[in-house]
């Protein structure tokens, strides 16, 4: 609370007494030790951030990996993994996407994840077009459903498993927002490969790459 | 942390030392109040300062396309700063609405606690075909973000270029209505020596990758928006 009124007043001509003066004093020790409140400062008394830390309201992990994809005119994009790009397995398997991968402690609070970044099939052009590819979320290697892009099911998604066939490099984003205990955490981006409509067997030719790519956590109280 | 102070005790004589001595305790503790003092959730949006320390937001919403080409804005290569069109209602020969989100209020990427300007940005593309009206997957667009410093310079960030082929799958999906998203927090080691910022915008160019440049490469680009924060915060990472 915000103040105390002394308990027990003193009076002149009172015998000075160590009661009263530990009454008197106790209340605002109490205050101190862990029970200051919005009542004790005033609106806008932090008007600068000066008196603020700096990661007192936000948090940021911002990790990014530049990737030249050495394309333009008369350059098509790359066929095989350039330098620093990622090459999503074949395995079928949910994959780490590298760089956009992050372990810290957060405190009991809320993040806000954003990965942005560039996909780009091993054979534009459709001349394979077995494979599609989808991306999502984990926290803690548990993947956040709501952030898979594409469908799972092939009742509800004609052009079978995944997010596209093997014709287009897209720049994609996928972001959530998530409440997480206190403790040390892991955000990553995950890809894994998935089958097309056929259901066709991949090759070694089929695969898609990541180039240019950015995750950032805002840890937000 | 909490007052260590302790009380005085019955019998104890009262002078000058045992008064001032716990009452000095409690004064130190409250001219050095720390976290533990301070109940859970107390302080709110009436007590502390906005950590968004600038901030601003452009949307382009023409009611036709926005045409960019080949000729006169072929992609300029990796990490190249000139070459590009900033994305406007006018398409390549500029003049239109642009694509700029100007901050309310310019911001040292470098000062204490500043953490970086968080953009959003978002394009909509329409089309990409030849002059001859042939779509094709070597046909690209490629955009990107550029910071501006306060001295009138802008930097590009190379990260953020993003690159998307025309719909070869026929006439039919010739409209793409593709979105084009970038996400980026710029921070002041993507700067040089000025590291105070006031406008980002998105850039586009584009590619006809056969190389044949028999025939003028188009793009359609329709609806943008781009959206820029500087937050204060502590990076971990």
């Amino acid at each position: 609370m915000s103040w105390r009124f002394p308990i027990l007043r003193e009076e002149a001509g009172h015998i000075c007494d160590v009661n009263m003066l530990n009454e008197n004093i106790r209340p605002f020790n109490d205050e101190i030790s862990g029970f200051l409140n919005e009542h004790n400062f005033a609106v806008n008394a932090h008007t600068s951030n000066t008196n603020l830390e700096h990661g007192a309201v936000i948090r940021i992990v911002s990790v990014s990996q530049a990737v030249d994809p050495a394309m333009g005119q008369s350059n098509p994009p790359p066929t095989a993994t350039p330098a620093d790009g990622f090459k999503v397995p074949t395995s079928g398997e949910w994959e780490t996407v590298s760089i956009t991968d992050a372990t810290y402690e957060t405190d009991d609070t809320i993040c806000h994840i954003i990965t942005s970044f560039q996909v780009q099939p091993s054979l534009p052009g459709g001349a394979s077009e077995k494979y599609g590819i989808q991306f999502a979320i984990a926290i803690d290697g548990i993947i956040l459903n709501e952030t898979i892009t594409g469908s799972v099911d092939k009742e509800i998604d004609v052009a079978g498993e995944g997010y596209s066939d093997s014709t287009f490099a897209d720049p994609m984003v996928v972001e959530a927002i998530e409440p997480v205990a206190a403790g040390q955490h892991r955000f990553a981006l995950k890809a894994r490969m998935v089958p097309n409509q056929a259901y066709n067997q991949f090759t070694n030719l089929d695969y898609y790459m990541i180039l240019n790519r950015e995750m950032i956590v805002l840890e937000l109280w | 942390m909490p007052s260590n102070w302790v009380p005085t005790q019955e019998g104890d004589s009262l002078n000058a030392a045992s008064l001032n001595t716990p009452m000095g305790g409690v004064r130190d503790e409250i001219n050095a109040l720390d976290e533990p003092s301070i109940k859970r959730y107390s302080l709110n949006s009436n007590h502390l300062p906005s950590q968004v320390l600038a901030y601003g937001h452009k949307m382009l919403n023409p009611g036709a396309v926005h045409i960019y080409t080949s000729l006169l804005h072929p992609y300029p290569g990796w990490n190249t700063l000139a070459g590009w069109s900033t994305v406007n209602t006018a398409g390549s020969v500029g003049g239109g609405t642009e694509l700029e989100a100007v901050l309310n209020t310019s911001v040292d990427l470098a000062a204490s606690g500043t953490r970086g300007l968080l953009v959003y940005c978002n394009i909509q593309l329409q089309r990409i075909y030849d002059s001859l009206g042939v779509v094709s997957a070597a046909y690209y667009v490629i955009v990107a973000l550029h910071v501006r410093l306060t001295t009138a310079a802008y930097i590009h960030i190379a990260r953020t270029e993003r690159y998307s082929p025309s719909d070869s799958n026929g006439a039919a999906q010739l409209t793409m209505w593709k979105d084009l998203p970038i996400r980026t927090l710029i921070k002041s080691t993507d700067l040089g020596a000025t590291t105070t910022v006031d406008r980002v915008k998105a850039v586009v160019s584009v590619a006809d990758s056969t190389g044949a440049a028999l025939n003028t490469t188009n793009v359609e680009l329709r609806r943008g928006n781009i959206s820029a924060i500087a937050l204060r915060g502590a990076v971990l990472t």
